[in-house]
């Protein structure tokens, strides 16, 4: 269990570090690691920012065994690093789902935890500890405990959303949903502007699953035009494609980082929205397709070049309307940055966790090359989401200030309470952490 | 009920070929190894992935001397001859200090090769007795040619190469078949300990390879297959060539 020098980054590819990366095995390991110092804690690195990165990281990803299932109530409990990919194929051929995906299956549970991350269905079923009754966390002295919203209901709320900052995540219960098929019901709208987009995404809230995709290069009259993905469980049909045999295709480069220069993004927009010649149009299609379409490239991260990218997601409460996300959307176009690919989806009610992103109301994802005009651009965004009283979701996070985040999670210094309460604080930190000003 | 027993069950490569029996038909699986918590931990794996009917017993013992291996095997044995056995124990050994330290050097020879020889000796002879059986050994692709960074390993890996082959001889006519799997280079924690860069294949994808090899009977396998052909290469290399490559 030697440690190795690894350079490290997250998912956008910046920023990138040399870190100490130690494998975990066992509880003692990770006991021992912990003993000599203040060590990040590492899924499968898909946080786009530096949720990850430290100079002491520990490697969660091949501590992935399964624990137990409960057929009749639909509980798995398993190892933090088994990824919603190892999920689908083991558990979609018995009529169970993961309740919650994020756009990739390439996730850990633990990780997946951690960030509290969302999916298509956010707006009826929540975020994916909303499906968590319990996991188990070893502490910053190495006790090991049970936490669950009734057992220890502050550290529940800390961790969940938490960041890998109170203590490391070692397994994790879910809730799976049971499901006839694994195919999707797919029906998607062609939409003209912002304000369609919002109102067809109001309209048809019913859709558990719900997504925009927005061409960022649509100005004036088109701005805010979009594609509206809705999606049902199909009743009846396969359970056995929920994930792809074929493996995922690998870039074998980093391309130039010109790759995505705006002309190019601007055609590739214009195609994929001319693809659907009708306003609507149904089909079913296989769950991986659907929820994970990106991940038919195993690093389609590289497209961006050596330097890069940023990912920026914000949320803005429903009370603010579709005002805030024109403004955002007028800033994305006229900035000289290649902004290829917006994702609007609206959100449910929030949790009561510390840190969790989400918050009734719309949220936008947008991936920036890694450039001075980009975090230029966040800046007047952060400005933006600030002034309406919305949020910035921090697994996507690499460049936020320390007053942005407090103006974003208001919750912050219980937060830091609980992680000073049960010796987190200085123990477990992350580079974001450190930038954001924790302890 | 089909049963499987393996020695040396905590190996990254041994628990992926399980991960792929197990959803196979219902199995009974034998876990023999050192340590009782991973192995207990590997056994609700196994309980959650395998077909309903799939049940683990644990078995743990000693590896450290002649008498120790015998004492597991023996143990391992007593919960029923298995219709397939697994001898899938080594450690890959610092080339550098099998070098300098006769202590080590011993250690590497023995631990990869004899020992495993041992228990593939009493599972053999427990499976022919019984009129049948599938029995696998690990060895390795650095079996098939001494080479300077690994000839410590690689010379125990041949020595059960030419066990395996003198036990096929031996199993003619008795139902025992016997495979010798050669993997290459693997991503498992034996081999990151050793630093080893690159780009490795998946356990998964090995055990992939071996699990079609030794349901066919088949004498040597390759995991994945491409070693094959890469070995026999390696093998062809005239000796001035083979001297100037850093392998």
């Amino acid at each position: 269990m030697s440690p190795q020098r690894v350079a490290l980054s997250g998912w956008g590819r910046w920023p990138q570090v040399q870190a100490e990366l130690t494998e975990a095995r066992g509880v003692d390991s990770i006991r021992e690691l912990l003993r000599e110092g203040a060590i990040s804690v590492r899924g499968a690195g898909r946080s786009y920012g530096d949720s990850s990165l430290g100079q002491r990281m520990l490697d969660m990803t091949h501590t992935r065994r399964m624990r137990s299932f409960d057929a009749q109530t639909g509980i798995a409990v398993v190892d933090a690093g088994v990824t919603i990919e190892d999920l689908l194929r083991l558990f979609a051929p018995r009529g169970w789902l993961p309740a919650v995906t994020p756009g990739t299956r390439f996730v850990t549970v633990g990780g997946a935890l951690a960030s509290d991350v969302h999916g298509k269905n956010h707006h009826g079923a929540g975020s994916f500890s909303d499906h968590v009754p319990w996991f188990e966390l070893m502490l910053a002295d190495g006790e090991v405990v049970r936490v669950s919203r009734e057992e220890r209901p502050e550290l529940f709320h800390a961790t969940a959303g938490g960041m890998g900052l109170t203590g490391v995540i070692l397994a994790v219960a879910l809730e799976l949903m049971p499901a006839r098929s694994s195919d999707i019901l797919q029906r998607s709208l062609k939409l003209e502007d912002i304000d369609a987009t919002v109102a067809a995404i109001e309209a048809n809230a019913s859709w558990t699953y719900s997504a925009a995709w927005i061409d960022c290069q649509a100005r004036g009259r088109r701005l805010g035009r979009s594609l509206l993905l809705l999606g049902e469980h199909a009743s009846e049909g396969s359970q056995a494609t929920a994930v792809n045999a074929r493996a995922p295709v690998a870039i074998p480069l980093t391309p130039p980082a010109g790759t995505l220069a705006k002309p190019v993004v601007s055609a590739f927009n214009a195609i994929y929205h001319g693809r659907q010649r009708g306003p609507e149009r149904t089909s079913r299609i296989p769950y991986t397709s659907f929820f994970h379409p990106l991940d038919a490239i195993a690093n389609w991260n590289v497209l961006y070049g050596r330097r890069g990218f940023l990912q920026y997601q914000f949320v803005t409460p429903t009370e603010a309307g579709a005002d805030p996300l024109r403004r955002a959307l007028e800033l994305i176009s006229g900035a000289p940055v290649a902004a290829p690919l917006a994702v609007l989806k609206a959100f449910g009610e929030a949790n009561v966790n510390l840190l969790s992103f989400p918050l009734r109301g719309y949220t936008l994802a947008v991936d920036l090359p890694a450039s001075p005009a980009a975090f230029e651009l966040c800046e007047r965004l952060d400005r933006l989401v600030l002034g309406c009283g919305g949020r910035i979701y921090l697994s996507k996070d690499a460049r936020m200030k320390p007053e942005t985040f407090r103006a974003c999670y208001p919750r912050w210094s219980e937060f830091e309470e609980i992680r000073a309460r049960h010796g987190a604080a200085g123990r477990l930190t992350t580079l974001q952490s450190r930038r954001l000003g924790l302890a | 009920m089909r049963r499987i027993t393996v020695i040396g069950a905590g190996s990254t490569i041994a628990e992926a070929c399980m991960r792929g029996w197990c959803s196979e038909q219902p199995t009974h699986f034998v876990l023999v190894g050192r340590s009782e918590e991973n192995l207990r931990a590997l056994a609700a794996d196994l309980l959650v992935r395998g077909t309903e009917g799939t049940s683990v017993t644990v078995h743990t013992g000693g590896f450290e001397d002649c008498d120790a291996v015998s004492a597991t095997v023996t143990g391992a044995l007593a919960h029923g001859t298995p219709d397939i056995a697994m001898v899938a124990f080594g450690s890959l050994p610092d080339q550098a200090a099998a070098g300098l330290l006769p202590s080590a050097l011993a250690e590497a020879l023995t631990v990869n090769g004899v020992w495993p020889a041992l228990c593939a000796q009493m599972l053999f002879n427990a499976q022919r007795d019984a009129g049948g059986g599938r029995l696998v050994l690990l060895g390795s692709v650095a079996g098939d040619r001494g080479r300077r960074s690994n000839y410590a390993y690689g010379a125990a890996k041949s020595l059960l190469a030419t066990f395996a082959a003198g036990l096929q001889h031996a199993s003619a006519g008795t139902g025992v078949s016997v495979s010798l799997v050669k993997p290459g280079p693997t991503d498992t924690p034996m081999t990151r300990d050793a630093g080893t860069r690159g780009r490795l294949a998946s356990p998964d994808e090995v055990a992939r390879t071996m699990l079609a090899g030794v349901a066919k009977g088949q004498p040597v396998i390759y995991a994945p297959a491409r070693w094959r052909a890469i070995m026999a290469i390696i093998r062809a290399l005239p000796r001035p060539l083979f001297d100037r490559l850093d392998i």
